[in-house]
Order: structure tokens, then sequence, then C-alpha cells
């Protein structure tokens, strides 16, 4: 696969080291009354859809920045690839 | 007691290689200064690595001349590496936007030159090398293979590779097969 | 000596001769000949025997889809079983030998089987060898498997070499006939970057074969034209003897690179490649198929194009008296391209007009044929052409369908392609000549387009017409033995078998019969194969469907997939700044991952690896040792919030942490079980260097850059892997501290209070070098670590020998590491494995309740099943001379050995110098409540049952005297 990473250009996928469903970015309060339940979801619930999924790649051989690709789980075409720090910034990271 | 020393030890120990009008050579000294650089204010950023280093600060992707020979090279938005010849670096310089940091020892520098550098890098590094994605003068980090590398093409048929110094000898392996085998 | 099959004409190079060997056998050939070609010529037929019925066989084609034609090349440890003969290009000294026979090829014993081919039909081992039972392991299975299989391995290592490559461009052309060609020619003159690649060592394709004229030229002519002008230009990338064998995601193919056949032996005969292209023009050709029809195996019965090839390109005659059948008028013209060579025409049966071949004889190889009205003909070739298959494999390797044409009676590609790819020429169904220049043309100009290089269009002048077939797959009474697939023995009966037995769909029938699934994947036989079912079902052959293509293509060397990354490049080896300065010393070196670490140091008249270790430990607990820690991670932190991150990644305080001061850190995952641990050093407001375990300095430097980047993306703070720049010595011992005073500049102040436990500084050692220093201890006694740059590591342990000399120094390995640690209660990877918690190990007490971290919303909550109530304590054997085994696990005195009794396990042991006795660390249910108990550690496997009594963890100093001393 090839992921097009937005200041560097495209990159074989073997550069990534892959890591999951991109919700792994809303990390609940930790402090929170019910953080327990909380992380319970944020760690193993997950949507798993056979389509669109947008989710975080780490470019350890390239520019050790992590990305969140918006990837078809069925015929791999890759629709966007955002900088997460930049989406973490601006708070835009749902689905 | 007799006032102890300590002396230098090479990160790679081999004679330079020598094929076909290509040469593959470990640089025996140089100089590395990582710089630490912030994104928020890319207009000041160039300012200050200006003033701090006297030379432009190159586009992602890029290199600039230096004073004295040296080269900055700028794998990422948030890194760039500046190459001298000769072991020193500038003192650690330091701004609002940028810090640095000696990293001379942690990166060893490789020399490849000649008509068979593109052939002997193509067995090895997965990027584009041709011409319009990689022209003299671009740099980028990935991989010799399983051997981190940040790869500057200098000239056409030159490049300055900089791989960490626990990987140099396995980086410089890499390189003298592949210029044995094409 | 003499090839008295050769004819005139041809592609080969007369000038020149080639000597080589088949089964022993001397013979010539000349260049340009495949071994296939050069066999022929000199009257060769007969070169293996089939799988299953032993039945003799000879060349059936002329390229990739050759079924019968697996010969052994050359020996030794370079013998290559089960190569195509039509796919070996001939060379000088060339040794190649017939496959799966038991005595002389003309006389198999294993034939014998032929006589039971009522009893092996299809799926026959599902309804056999089932009794005796006990008769399956030895007598049936053995006998399988010296039965089964074609061609054998050496057993030895291979010594080819292979290596790897990668390249970029804007089109691939696959394929180098005339649509590759023209597709080529259309992108390079527009000056995109192209790259053509050809299976073969010829380029031009069927060009090659049939007579054609192109722009006046004769196709041949024409090809190597084409071809010298792309190799002008710089933009383009010629690769012969390069089939690319799969398409994967996003553009990218994989290929795989024959080098000629002279290339020296130092040099890789293979280079498997990943090519990058934007845009993919597969021209990769059609190949022909058979009829079925009684006796349609033997040596001669050949497809019609072969015969044509043979007699076009290698100027061979497949026969003197030349048969033909087809269902399309195709034959006629073959037979009249045959007989202008010279060759003798027995006769043209038209599969078309109602006619067709009944049965065939000749043992050893053909001598004639009967056909359907009754006729006897002799001959002793018979050129067969069931109409032609377009080659759509690389189309559906991403999970396209190909769609049924019935025009052509076959596949063509789907409307749904791998993205960027346009297919051409026959492998489109086109068949014409001219419709495959059109097609290649047009497809190289969109392609060139689309990569940003318009073209004009050149057009390439050429006549020709293509015959469609009629929709005849067999010919002949039912009744007679008639073959689908060759290779793999699978007849017309066995898939009327198969749809009887309720293996009607494609997939199953497949798999029951095994049609298809032999190494030339039924490139011949799918298409007849799926036709006698559709026949036998009812249904059309589209309905019928096809099964899935995969990668590869065509069959591909391991050692290709593996490259160069073999034996000495199998992984890179990782030195340590001291391992030169270990290495003098004497060390045994042993691998921590990718890293070389000295295990110990031996000196002359120990025995073995106890005396050295035992030796280490005890003296450097007893004066000093140093021992190098290079490999561990190093991190340097900074920026305005790099406390506030600190303090967010370890479960641990650190807001309180002061300048010049470490603290042991750990480290949790979000599921609040241990990641790593290690140590963090303040050296100044905002600035940190964090360590990690050797193993984990990767993983933990990304999971900080996804804190960073993505949970906190707000904080002002930098990360810089540091593990290669530093050398790194831990020195140890209650003599350590005035060794290192011997190391460091003035005015550093390293007494008790001017550099009390758990200080870091930065500084410099001997005379101007620049270091840091840390006093910290994973031995338990005085200790502290000592940095410099990698380049003075060598010289730092060889400084602190010297310095050392009269204190009692030594160097101590990673051994001696491990057992003073283990002695001190410190867990270490064994205890940090992923399933124990703070409250496991027995730091739940350092876990802060006050801040917000990773790990803290599920501390103690997650849990592996059957663990959740373990506790690290120590364990010591009653019996003082009993030896404790890491991995034991532990059970109640006279409990059985099951799951429910068991109480934990054993996780770090160790012989203790200093107490003389064995001791370990282990994880025990409820263990802090327990001390005192006895137990029994069990190891079933290694057979020991020894008693040991639960004592606290901290076998040495339990107080931290020695620390803070």
């Amino acid at each position: 696969m090839m992921i097009d990473h937005p200041i560097l250009g495209p990159r074989d996928a073997e550069e990534f080291v892959y890591l999951g469903d991109a919700c792994l970015m809303v990390r609940p309060d930790g402090m929170a009354a019910d953080a327990a339940e909380a992380f319970a979801t944020y760690l193993y619930a997950r949507e798993n859809p056979a389509g669109r999924h947008r989710e975080l790649w780490f470019h350890e051989q390239g520019d050790q920045s992590w990305l969140i690709v918006t990837r078809c789980t069925r015929t791999h075409a890759i629709e966007k690839v955002e900088l997460a720090q930049d989406a973490a910034r601006a708070g835009v990271v749902g689905q | 007691m007799p006032e102890l020393r300590l002396t230098e030890t090479p990160a790679i120990v081999r004679a330079p290689v020598e094929r076909g009008g290509t040469r593959l050579v470990a640089v025996g000294e140089s100089g590395v200064l990582t710089l630490v650089l912030r994104r928020g204010d890319p207009q000041r950023l160039a300012q200050e690595i200006g003033a701090a280093l006297d030379c432009d600060l190159p586009a992602v992707g890029g290199s600039t001349d230096a004073t004295g020979g040296a080269r900055l090279l700028r794998p990422a938005a948030e890194r760039a590496h500046l190459v001298t010849p000769g072991s020193s670096v500038p003192s650690a310089a330091e701004g609002e936007t940028f810090y640095g940091i000696d990293q001379s020892d942690y990166w060893s520098c490789l020399n490849l030159s000649g008509p068979l550098s593109r052939a002997c890098l193509e067995r090895l590094w997965k990027p584009d090398l041709g011409d319009a994605a990689f022209p003299p003068g671009a740099v980028a980090r990935s991989a010799l293979g399983p051997v981190a590398a940040v790869l500057c093409r200098l000239r056409p048929a030159a490049y300055l590779l900089l791989v960490p110094r626990s990987y140099a000898q396995a980086g410089f392996d890499e390189l003298e097969t592949s210029l044995a085998w094409v | 000596m003499t090839q008295h099959h050769r004819i005139g004409g041809g592609l080969v190079d007369r000038s020149q001769s080639l000597s080589f060997t088949f089964n022993g056998r001397t013979m010539q050939g000349h260049p340009g000949d495949t071994l296939a070609s050069a066999l022929l010529a000199n009257g060769v037929r007969l070169v293996g025997r089939s799988f299953k019925y032993h039945r003799p066989r000879g060349m059936f084609s002329a390229g990739p889809e050759e079924p019968n034609a697996l010969v052994t090349l050359g020996e030794g440890a370079r013998t290559e079983p089960n190569t195509r003969a039509t796919m070996a290009e001939l060379f000088n000294g060339l040794q190649a030998a017939s496959q799966n026979h038991r005595g002389p090829l003309g006389f198999d014993l294993m034939a014998a089987t032929d006589l039971l081919a009522p009893f092996l039909g299809a799926g026959f081992y599902y309804k056999t060898f089932m009794w005796p039972r006990a008769f399956w392991e030895r007598v049936y299975e053995p006998l399988i498997r010296r039965a089964a299989g074609l061609g054998a391995l050496s057993g030895q290592d291979d010594p080819g070499l292979y290596d790897k490559g990668y390249r970029h461009c804007d089109v691939l052309v696959i394929g180098a006939g005339p649509a590759g060609m023209a597709a080529a020619l259309a992108a390079g003159r527009a000056g995109a970057r192209v790259i053509l690649a050809d299976e073969d060592f010829r380029p031009g394709g069927r060009l090659l074969a049939e007579w054609h004229e192109i722009d006046g030229q004769p196709g041949a002519d024409w090809a190597a034209a084409a071809w010298a002008e792309l190799d002008g230009m710089e933009h383009v990338r010629l690769m012969p003897r390069c089939t690319v064998f799969g398409v994967y995601d996003h553009g990218i193919c994989g290929a795989v690179e024959l080098t000629a056949p002279d290339t020296p032996e130092d040099r890789p005969r293979q280079v498997m490649w990943r090519i990058y292209a934007r845009r993919t023009v597969l021209c990769a050709g059609a190949t022909e198929r058979s009829l079925v029809f009684p006796g349609n195996d033997r040596p001669g019965v050949m497809l019609a194009g072969a015969v044509q090839a043979y007699a076009n390109r290698w100027a061979v005659a497949a026969g003197r008296n030349i048969a033909v059948l087809a269902n399309h008028d195709g034959g006629a013209d073959l037979a009249e391209e045959l007989r202008a060579a010279g060759l003798s025409v027995a006769a043209v049966v038209e599969a078309h007009n109602g006619q067709g071949v009944a049965a065939t004889r000749g043992r050893l190889g053909l001598r004639g044929v009967t056909l359907g009205d009754g006729r006897r003909l002799d001959c002793d070739c018979l050129a067969v052409s069931g109409g032609w298959s377009p080659n759509i494999h690389l189309t559906c390797h991403l999970d396209s369908r190909p769609v049924w044409c019935d025009d052509i009676q076959a596949f063509v590609p789907g409307s749904v392609l791998p993205e960027g790819m346009r297919v051409a020429g026959a492998a489109n169904g086109a068949f014409s000549l001219p419709d495959c220049l059109a097609e290649g043309q047009a497809a190289g100009r969109a392609a060139a387009e689309a990569a940003g290089h318009p073209a004009a269009a050149p057009v390439h002048r050429a006549s020709g017409i293509a015959h469609a077939p009629a929709p005849v797959w067999r010919t002949g009474p039912e009744k007679g033995r008639a073959w689908v697939d060759l290779q793999n023995d699978v007849t017309a009966k066995d898939i009327a078998l198969a749809r009887r037995e309720g293996f009607g769909a494609v997939e199953h029938l497949k798999r029951y019969t095994t049609l298809g699934m032999a190494t030339d994947q039924g490139k011949t036989s799918n298409l007849p194969g799926l036709a006698l079912l559709a026949g036998a079902t009812g249904r059309s052959i589209p309905e019928t469907g096809t099964t899935r293509y995969r990668p590869p293509y065509t069959p591909v060397s391991i050692g290709a997939f593996a490259g160069r990354e073999r034996g000495r490049h199998f992984r890179p080896v990782r030195h340590t700044p001291a391992h030169d300065w270990a290495a003098r010393l004497g060390a045994s070196f042993t691998e921590s991952g990718l890293w070389l670490r000295a295990e110990w140091f031996a000196r002359p008249g120990e025995t073995g690896w106890r005396d050295s270790v035992d030796r280490e430990a005890r003296q450097t607990r007893a004066a000093v040792g140093i021992c190098d820690v290079s490999t561990l991670g190093k991190i340097d932190i900074r920026g305005r919030d790099a406390l506030s991150f600190v303090d967010f990644v370890f479960c641990n305080g650190f807001a309180s942490l002061p300048v010049g001061k470490v603290r042991y850190g750990l480290m949790l995952r979000e599921d609040g079980l241990v990641m790593d641990d290690g140590t963090t050093a303040r050296l100044g407001e905002h600035h940190f260097l964090m360590t990690t375990t050797t193993a984990n300095a990767g993983p933990v430097y990304r999971h900080l850059e996804f804190v960073r980047q993505c949970l906190q993306p707000h904080w002002d703070v930098h990360l810089v892997p540091e593990t290669d720049g530093w050398a790194q010595f831990s020195v140890a011992g209650p003599k350590s501290r005035a060794l290192l005073s011997r190391l460091v500049d003035a005015p550093f102040d390293i007494s008790n209070a001017g550099f009390p436990f758990m200080a870091c500084a930065e500084l410099t050692v001997c005379g101007g070098t620049r270091a840091r220093l840390f006093r910290i201890s994973f031995s338990g006694e005085l200790a502290y670590e000592i940095a410099v740059p990698a380049r003075y590591g060598n010289a730092l342990g060889a400084a602190l020998m010297e310095a050392g000399a009269d204190l009692g120094v030594l160097a101590y390995g990673v051994e001696a590491l491990d057992v003073m640690r283990v002695e001190k209660g410190h867990p270490s990877g064994n205890e940090l494995n992923g399933q124990t918690g703070p409250v496991h190990l027995g730091m739940d007490r350092m876990a802060s309740r006050r801040k917000d971290y990773v790990g803290r919303a599920r501390l103690g909550i997650s849990h592996v099943d059957g663990a959740e109530d373990v506790q690290l304590v120590g364990v010591r054997p009653v019996r003082e001379g009993d030896t404790l085994w890491n991995g034991a696990h532990f059970l109640e005195p006279g409990a059985a050995a099951t799951l429910e009794a068991d109480q934990g396990w054993m996780s770090s042991v160790t012989h203790s110098p200093a107490l003389g006795h064995a001791v370990g660390l282990a994880f025990i249910r409820n263990g802090a409540a327990r001390i005192g108990e006895r137990l029994r550690a069990v190891d079933l496997v290694r057979g020991s049952d020894v008693e040991v009594e639960i004592v606290p963890p901290h076998f040495l100093d339990p107080e931290g005297e020695r620390l803070h001393a």
C-alpha cells in the first residue's frame, strides 16, 4: 500500500507502524468518576467497519509523525491522509 | 594518577570501496547538529535559523549550503541536521522557535558517488530516487533495507547518508553489497 | 551431435554452438534456444513422466504455461527441480535431467500405476487408506510421500545469491509483444518514465512466433527496432527476463527478474523488484488452450501455436508429419505456414465443422491418430488449438472478476480493474495484430497523459485477422481417457465423477479433482475443465464462473522472496560503542535483540560460565565492577511542557522532581499493565533524559510520540532519540565512588553529600570530555552510571579499568548484571511481561491517585485471566543445594499438578553468589500475605519438584544502606 504523507509525499506503507482506529485519539478523562468504564470502551470497543475507516499510522521510518488515514477496509482505497497532530489541535478527529 | 585522556573510535572502520567509477566512503570526521524546529511561526523560524547558523532554512525535503562547507538538511517539518566537515558543530544554538542538540556521535556519515550510486540505492531505498521526485539537493529519511538513514542527493550522482552509529557498519555492508552486485 | 529436426530460418544464432546435456546425453543447440527447442531440435520429445499415472510426456507448449516438460536443472547444491524446459534459456554447459520416474525415463517402473488408473480417480485418497488404521502412519503415508511430487530438492543450502530492489515509473508496461511495444513507444516518446517488462529473454511476444509485417518490416525486426529505440531513451527502463507476477494495492507490482544465464556466481541470479507505477498497461497476451479428446497427452500432442513458434522462432520441426486439429480456421492457416516452412502436414481436422480426433497411438511418443470418422492417420505431431484465453490473471489479483465473451469463447477483464490499470491487446481479447497495436498505443498514450506527458499519436500499419473459435471443447467418444489437466493428471472422467459426487461448484471441482492446482495453475486446463463442468451441470460457462486468481502468476523462487536477507544479512548487528573494548577483554557475546552484549568475561582457568558470572557478581559487591549499559534506550525530552509530559506518561509522580535529580519511572499502558520502566533524569528545568529497557526503546518512543502528537497536541514538548549517541557504563560496588573520583574533572563534587543517591549532573571527565553522571543502582550496591559521547566508549572502558586497577575493578556482563538485580529484587523484562501491573509488582503505592496519567483509569482492573491476584515475592529452596528453574509453577504440598491448583509461576532465578544458594522471583497468588509459607516449585518439562519458602523479594540489603553510602 502507499500512504500519501501530507508533507513528504507518497511512501510505502512498510515505512509505517499501524496502531488502529483513530478513536484512540479521543481519550476520556482519567480522573472522572466513570473513567474505568469509559476507558474499557476506549480500549476495547470498536466499530470495525467493512468500509470507510479512520485509523492511525506512525511513520517510523520517515519523520516519526502520526497520521490519520481514511481508508476503505474492503478495497484499501485511501481517501484522505492527515497529520494527526493538526487534526488533534483543531479538535476534528471524529468519523 | 597519570592524566587519563579519552581517545576516539570512529563509527565505521572500513576502507573505501570502489567499483565502476563509484566510491563508497565512511566519512571520518564530521559533525551533526540536530535541530528541533517548532512549527508555530515559519517566518520567525527561518529568521532565527538564519541568524544562528548563517544559512537559509530549507523547505521540507531539501537542503541548503551553510558556511565552511556545511550543509543543512531538512528531512521533516520539525527536524533538520546541520552536517559540518570536521567534527565540531556550532555550540548548541537555541531560539524561541528551535533548539539544537549535538548529535555528532549519534549519526555517522557515508558518501556514495559515481555512476552506479543510484543503482546501489535502488536495491535498498523504497522512496522515489527519480530526478523529478528527488533532484540534487533533495533530502529524505527512510531506510536502507533495515537500517534507518537520512539521504541527501548532493549532486546528480553523489549522495550523503546519515546512519545511526550502532547501525553504521550494517549500513556500509548493505551499500557495499549493492555496489558489488549491480 | 546433429540436430535432425532443425530447419531453416528462425531467430537462433547458428554461428555459435552451445553444448548441453539431458539425462547424461550431450547435445548441441544455439544461442536463442530454450532447453525445449534445443531438445526438439535434437529429436528428443520424451522428457518426463506424469504426476499420478507416470505416463510418458513431452513438450506441450513453448511458453510459461508448460504443464509437462518439467525437468531438473543443475546438480548438487545448485539443483533446481520443476523447471519448465520451455522457459529455460539455453547456455553452454546446461545440465538437465527428467523427473518422476524409477529406472530410465523410457522404462519407468512406476508406470504400473497407470494400470491402477480405475482406482486412482479424483478424490481416491478420501475413500482409501483407511484400514487398517495402524497402516496409515507406518505404511501408507511413507509410500505416498515417496510417490508424490515431481522433482526433488537437493537438500543442501542454496548457494545462489538473490537481491531485491525498488523502482518507480509513470507507466509500467507488462509484456513486450506488439501491444506492449506500441504502448511503451507511445508513452516513451511522450517523455513519460516507462518501465517495460517481459518474461522472455527476447522481447517481441508472438511476433517472434508468427509471420507478420508491421510498418513494412517483418514483425520480429519491428520488435527489435522498437526495443532498440526504447533502449536509447534515458527515461525508459527495459526489463527483459522479468516476470511481473503480482499486482498489489495502489499501483504496486511485484516482479522477479532473472539475470542472464552467464551471470557469474558472485552476483545475484534473481532480483525481486517492487515496482511503483502511476499507471499500468497490461499487455500480457493470451494462452492457447487445448481440446479434450482420448489419448490427448502423448508426447507429440502440442498446442498449435507452440508448433508454430518452434518452427518460426526456433527453426525446429516439432514433427516430420504434422496433423492439425482446431476449432477455428486458424488451423488451416497454420497448415499453410508449416508447409511453406518445408514441413509435411498430414491433415487439418476442423472441430468447428464436426470433425475430430477419437484416439491416438504411440506409447513413448505419438505415432498416429484415429479421426472421428474412423480414418487412421500416421503422424508424429498433432498441433491442437481450442482457441486462446486472454491472460487476465493480473487484473484479478485485487478482487476483480473477469467476464465471459461469447465472441472469442473466453474470459476477458472485468469492468473494475486495479487502480491505474488498463489492458490492451490479446490480454484484452483483441487478437488481431492491428487491434493489438492500436489498443497498445492508445493505452500507452492515455497512461503517459495521465502522468502529465501528453503525446502525439504515431500509428503502426499492419494487417491481420483473428479467428473466432467455435464453442467446441472436446471431440471423440466419452469413454476414452481424455486429459484436461496434464500436470495433475486430471481427466474428463474425473470432472464427471466430481459432479456426480456433489462437487459441482467450480471451487469444489478444483479442490476435489486438483484441476488447476499444479505448478502451471491450470493455464491450459482451467477453461476446458470449466467447459466440461458447465456441460455436465447444464449451465453456461459464465454461470459456472472461474476460481480466483492469486499471485504469483508463475512460480517464484523462495530465495527471491528472501533476497539478500540471509546469513550475515538476515538482520543487522548493532555494536555498542564499547564493543571493541569488551572483545579485547575476552568477552563472550550474546544477542539482545539486534545488539551484541557481553554476557561475561571469562578468565584463564575458569571452566564454565558460572565460574565467571559468580566471580563478577561477587567481586562487584566486594570492590567495584563496570558494565556496558549503552544499549538502554535514551530519549531527550525538552520543552515548556516537558515536566507535564513526563508526569503524564509515568504512573508515579514526577512533578516534584528537582533539577539535578533522577527518578525511577514506571510506565503503564492505558489498560493499567506495565509497559516499561526506567529512570528519568531532570537535567534542566525544561530538559529531561528518559531511559527505557533495551528491547522497548522503539515501542516506548512510538508511544511517547503518540502522547505528544495525538493526546497532548497543545503541549510544547519535543523528543529526540539519543540511544546511539552515548556510551554508558554502570560503575557499581563499594569502591565505585573512589574509582569515579579519579575520572571526573575538578571542581565536580562526587562526595556523598555533593552527589547523593539519585542525583544527576552534566560534567566533564578525563580532562575535558563531555559526560553525564547518574547515581542510580540496579545491583543494589553503591553505584553510578557514567555516559560519554559514543566515540569515547572504548576509551572510557579502558580508562575505568586502568584507573581502578588497584581498587580491584573488573568488567561484568549482562549475566552478572542479572544475578545482582535478582538478588536485589528488581523487576526486569521477565516480570514486566505485559501481564503484570503495579499491584502485582508490589508497586501500587507508587501509582499516584492525584493526577491523570496513562493507565490510571484501569489500574488494578484489567488483568490476565488466572493471574488477577498474583504478587511478586521471592522464593528460596528449603534445601539449600536445590536448583530452581525459571518458569516453574507453584503447588501446595500434596496438590495435583492441575491448572485449578496452580498458585503462580517463577519469573526469574539465579544462583546467588552472595548467599550461596539459588534464589528466585515469583508471582504467587496473594503472595504478599504468604511470607514464610512453603510451596513446591514444579517444572514438569524438566522433571523438577522442589520445596521452596516464600520470602520478601529483596534478598540483600533490604534497607538499602549500601545505596546511600
